[in-house]
Formats: C-alpha cells, sequence, structure tokens
C-alpha cells in the first residue's frame, strides 16, 4: 500500500530556471580538444577522394538488367494467359516463344519444359558473360 | 552581433576556399557553446566531447551547406541539436545517475528537502528523462539563454510550438519533482511516471 502526502514545497518555476541557465552549468572543453578536432578536420581533408560510382560501366548492366526483368515479366504474363486459356479450352498450347527448330528439337527429345530451362540457364549464362566483360574490359 | 556574424562568413569563404587551417577560428570561436550543448544532452564530459567533434566535422563536411541565409551560429547549433538527439536515440544519457542524485526514498525530492546544488543536478538529469521533443524544448531554451526565437530558429520548429512544448515540458517537471516518493521506491522511478500524480 503507498501512501501519497501532499507536497508541501513543490518545485517553483524559478528552482526550475536557477537549475537549468546557462550560468550556473558550463564546462570548459579539456586543452587538447580544439587540437583533436583540428587533427580530425586535416585527416579528412588529406585523406583520398572516395570512390565515385562507375555509372558508365553500370548503366550496359542496368540495361540489360531490365530488359532480362521485362522479357521474364512478358513471358510469364504469356504464359498465364496461355494455362488459361488451355483450362478452359482443350486446345493445343500455343508456343509462347517460337525458335523454331530449336523449339520442335526440344519438344521431340526433351520435352515441353525444355525451352524454359534452357531460357532460365541462358538468362545467368549472360550475365556472368556481361560481367566479366564489364569488369575486365579496358 | 554583426561583427561576429561577418567574421564567421569571412571564415567560412576561407575554407570554402580551401584554408582547411582557417576552420580553427570557428573551433575555437564555438567549442565552448557545442561542448556545453552536448554536456546538456548527456552530462557526460568525455561524451560531450566526443559529440561536439563530431558535430565539428559534420560542419566542416557540410560547410558548403550554409548559404548565410540565417547567423552560423544558427546553423551549426541546428547540426548539433539534430546530432545529439540522434545520438542519444541510438545510446541514451545513462538514466542510473538520476538515482544517485536522489534523496534516500524517506526523504522527499523536493526543494524544501535537498541542499540546492543537489536539487538542481537531479533537475538537470530529470529534463533527460523528459519525452524527446519536451527534453529538446526545455534544453534549447535555457542553452539559449531563455530566447524562445533562438530556441525554435534552432530547432526549427514555430515558436508557438516550441512555447507549447516548453510549458508541457516544465510541467512535466514540476509533477515529478512535486511527488513524493513512494516508500522504498527509487525517486527516479517515481520521477518517471509524472501523470500518476495528477
Amino acid at each position: 500500500m503507498t501512501q501519497h502526502v501532499p507536497n508541501p514545497n513543490p518545485l517553483p518555476d524559478a528552482g526550475i530556471d536557477a537549475a537549468l541557465s546557462v550560468r550556473d552549468d558550463v564546462i570548459l572543453p579539456s586543452s587538447g580538444f580544439a587540437d583533436a578536432v583540428m587533427t580530425a578536420v586535416h585527416r579528412e581533408a588529406t585523406a583520398p577522394a572516395p570512390i565515385a560510382f562507375p555509372w558508365k560501366r553500370a548503366i550496359p548492366g542496368f540495361v540489360a538488367a531490365a530488359g532480362a526483368l521485362t522479357f521474364l515479366i512478358a513471358t510469364l504474363v504469356a504464359l498465364f494467359r496461355f494455362r488459361a486459356a488451355a483450362a478452359t479450352v482443350r486446345a493445343p498450347v500455343p508456343q509462347v516463344i517460337d525458335v523454331g527448330w530449336f523449339t520442335q528439337f526440344a519438344h521431340s527429345h526433351f520435352g515441353p519444359d525444355a525451352l524454359w530451362v534452357a531460357v532460365a540457364l541462358a538468362i545467368p549464362l549472360l550475365c556472368v558473360l556481361l560481367m566479366r566483360k564489364l569488369l575486365f574490359a579496358r | 552581433m554583426e561583427r561576429a556574424v561577418n567574421d564567421d562568413r569571412d571564415v567560412v569563404n576561407r575554407v570554402l576556399a580551401g584554408d582547411t587551417d582557417a576552420f580553427a577560428l570557428l573551433v575555437d570561436r564555438w567549442q565552448i557553446p557545442l561542448v556545453n550543448l552536448a554536456w546538456r544532452y548527456c552530462r557526460d564530459r568525455g561524451r560531450a566531447e566526443e559529440m561536439a567533434q563530431e558535430v565539428f566535422l559534420r560542419a566542416w563536411r557540410n560547410l558548403a551547406q550554409w548559404r548565410g541565409e540565417s547567423a552560423f551560429s544558427t546553423w551549426l547549433f541546428a547540426l548539433a541539436a539534430n546530432f545529439y538527439r540522434t545520438e542519444l536515440r541510438r545510446i541514451p544519457a545513462g538514466m542510473k545517475s538520476l538515482d544517485e542524485v536522489s534523496e534516500p526514498p524517506d526523504e522527499r525530492l523536493s526543494a524544501g528537502a535537498l541542499d540546492n546544488a543537489r536539487r538542481d543536478e537531479a533537475i538537470r538529469r530529470a529534463v533527460l528523462a523528459l519525452p524527446e521533443k519536451y527534453r529538446d524544448a526545455v534544453l534549447l531554451f535555457y542553452f539559449h539563454d531563455e530566447d524562445v526565437p533562438a530556441a525554435a530558429r534552432t530547432l526549427r520548429i514555430p515558436e508557438g510550438t516550441l512555447k507549447a512544448r516548453l510549458f508541457r515540458g516544465r510541467e512535466l517537471l514540476r509533477s515529478k519533482f512535486s511527488r513524493p516518493p513512494r516508500a522504498g521506491a527509487p525517486a527516479a522511478v517515481a520521477a518517471q511516471t509524472p501523470k500518476e500524480a495528477r
């Protein structure tokens, strides 16, 4: 059980003012403070400038990545549309991407998903090749 | 005053022109206010100097951002207050100190029960326990020698907002120190729940 006794001496505003006024609460920086600051400033002034981001080299990569992403999204959208159409109408599913002999070859030898597997493998391969070209090209 | 502003502008122009050593003039001129503002935020001398040093470094890096529309001191104090606030969010000031300076539980933490020095220190530490917006208002109001416009400029808030926060902050402080601590409870704990006192 707690007892709250009215305080006969509430803190007056003057008490807060006195406690927090600048005059009564001042410290002086240590003697080496200014030197330490200037040492840090000089260190930073003489430090080599940070390496800028290589936008020139990165732009082709960004463009390629954006292209690959667009292609992937378009392919997925087309695939879902054809799947939906195939579910309602019993009709042969047309090829999303017709690459002629390769599609037929892949269909006959590896099944209908071979094309997608090939595309999935080709994209990272292209990325690696592009990165190597960008990194080591002088 | 006008001369000091022009001096600051000249020094800043020299630094921006590549004279790094000229920055020492700004450090000499503003080190005491910046360290003291930091001190008020953390009540720790070592940390205050570290924080003030970081503010000077940031000021040096961003000196070109001061366009001279306001006084250099206004820009510098705003930068400092912003940094100190962020630092205190990251590592709060040691609140245990409030316990250390408080009276034993059976005595009342009030103007009549404590000697002035201990009471003042308890009040200063209690300010740090206020909610951030009230704490900043109170700290900067007194740091600027009770100058409302200067404190408002440093906090980049309207004067009316500062006055409202100041009023509320002082009210919280009064309620903290007007409430006798519960038997067996540390004064600091009692001080952190001012609303219960009403």
